[in-house]
């Protein structure tokens, strides 16, 4: 395993000038390069129009190939839009799982608005990426049921909730009971906080198979990101699961094997 | 697989400019006690750690502080910080209680004190602390069940600005603060504590614009990790003496520790 390559699941491609993220490829390599990170899964949601976003996306890939995996991303505003796009980004653009938003519908992840979108992805089979609850949900079903609700109905789809696996303590066992309860849910590792042995805490209660390392690259450092796992006291065989394996697994990245 | 250091260790001495020492009331943090804290500073090469009390911020300072000083019991490697909040404290008690226990700088929680940081509430504080040359932390977004005031950009940067010889550290400094850059560059009396600092090249462009020497490395423990952002720094090509000034040497020279230690 000492030769599987690292992989970055969350990052974010073009400019977003409030959170001071640019678009300099050279300087993302540049610190993908001190981070350790040999690929870096890209995806661009700052676009209403999602097709602007994902040219972006083919556009950075093609120059770079072998630092950058393609990451589809559709918004339910534009329900006539989304098949076409999903099919124009997985069949073409070669895109490898899909990232959504709720935050940008206001709407959570098992919204009604989203079931277009669903089918195509069990039918599929494809991974799907989304933050799990958001801020202006109330009353939200526990994420136990919500995600076991998703996979009932859409069976074909693999989940990662974003931002799962920070071992954030006011979460921590919410999550701990979703992942352990639903097969084919993980949760990825990016996020600005997290408590101290919250980590080790989660990777013990759900096991390093379901954790996927991602940095939210570049609203935050990889460097500082991929710290939470090589500092953490967890084994060197769990941390090379979280930093690759299980991505090259999920995403069937034969070629990211050296 | 990228170059990964499994089992990272500083490769300079470290100050942790951040920390913090005993329970909290609203939720149980995993290291509560002097004993476990530095274990996880051992693990980790941590020399010493600036520590404050939690109880001081969310409840009384007086009452945290002094058991701040009962958690610690002597050990040189927990530097106490002392907390005060000018609406409620008496000025004199504390400058008695700072000489008594030797405290080195302080910390002023504006946001979860919720008092306005203007002149009319903190002058006699800053005049003293200012002829005093206690350095004086303010943390920008510390968590206190969710009912802090945002602390207002303006009213730091103008208040600050009437103490130029007074030593600030702006701490916690959420990464949604983007103002901060400018007011770095325009107090060249504050210094900043990177815990939270963690932007995409953040550090190094905090380096270009200000110069390293106000950058102290601070972790946030125990409610976060103290490897996050220690990792973090060791993996961005600094020169020797600008990792070192900012693990430790920057923090020593603004408590006037560089002084003892020469």
């Amino acid at each position: 395993m000492s030769e599987t390559k690292i992989i970055d699941f969350h990052c974010h491609l073009a400019r977003w000038g409030r959170h001071r993220i640019d678009d300099l490829i050279d300087r993302y390599l540049r610190i993908m390069d001190l981070s350790g990170v040999d690929l870096a899964c890209v995806n661009c949601i700052f676009f209403g129009n999602a097709s602007i976003g994902n040219d972006i996306v083919a556009s950075v890939v093609k120059e770079t190939p072998d630092r950058f995996v393609p990451v589809a991303f559709v918004t339910p505003h534009y329900q006539n839009d989304v098949i076409g796009e999903l099919e124009r980004c997985f069949d073409e653009l070669e895109a490898k799982f899909l990232k959504i938003y709720p935050t940008y519908y206001q709407h959570p992840v098992d919204d009604p608005g989203y079931e277009k979108i669903f089918k195509w992805c069990s039918d599929n089979k494809k991974t799907i990426m989304s933050h799990s609850s958001e801020t202006f949900e109330t009353n939200r079903p526990t994420l136990v049921d919500r995600y076991s609700n998703l996979a009932d109905k859409f069976p074909g789809i693999s989940w990662v909730m974003a931002h799962g696996a920070t071992g954030d303590r006011r979460s921590i066992d919410e999550i701990t009971e979703a992942v352990n309860k639903v097969p084919k849910l993980y949760v990825e590792t990016a996020g600005s906080l997290d408590t101290f042995e919250g980590f080790e805490t989660l990777v013990s209660n759900v096991g390093a198979k379901k954790i996927l390392f991602g940095s939210d690259m570049p609203l935050f450092d990889a460097r500082n990101q991929i710290a939470r796992i090589i500092t953490s006291k967890i084994t060197e065989k769990e941390k090379k699961q979280i930093l690759g394996e299980n991505t090259i697994e999920l995403l069937g990245l034969k070629n990211a094997e050296k | 697989m990228g170059n990964i250091e499994f089992d990272f260790k500083p490769t300079v001495e470290v100050w942790d400019a951040n920390a913090s020492l005993g329970p909290r009331h609203d939720f149980k943090v995993s290291v509560d006690n002097a004993e476990q804290t530095l274990e996880e500073m051992d693990r980790l090469k941590i020399e010493k750690a600036i520590v404050y009390s939690p109880h001081s911020v969310g409840f009384d300072s007086n009452d945290g502080n002094n058991y701040l000083i009962d958690l610690i019991d002597s050990n040189k490697r927990l530097i106490p910080q002392f907390v005060f909040n000018p609406t409620w404290d008496n000025l004199e008690q504390f400058q008695e209680e700072i000489e008594k226990n030797q405290i080195s700088s302080v910390r002023m929680t504006p946001g979860v004190h919720k008092y306005p940081f203007k002149n009319w509430i903190v002058k006699p504080w800053l005049s003293w602390l200012q002829e005093s040359r206690i350095p004086l932390w303010i943390p920008l977004s510390y968590e206190f069940l969710g009912d802090e005031s945002p602390v207002n950009p303006s009213e730091l940067h103008e208040t600050i600005s009437q103490y130029p010889r007074l030593q600030v550290v702006i701490s916690d400094v959420h990464y949604k603060f983007s103002w901060i850059f400018q007011f770095l560059e325009d107090l060249p009396n504050c210094h900043v504590e990177i815990s939270q600092i963690i932007g995409t090249g953040a550090i190094e462009e905090l380096i270009q614009r200000i110069g390293y020497e106000r950058i102290l490395f601070g972790s946030g423990f125990p409610e976060n990790n103290i490897g996050r952002q220690l990792y973090s720094v060791h993996q961005s090509e600094l020169e020797k003496n600008v990792l070192e000034a900012i693990c430790y040497k920057n923090i020593q020279e603004l408590l006037g520790y560089s002084q003892i230690l020469k």
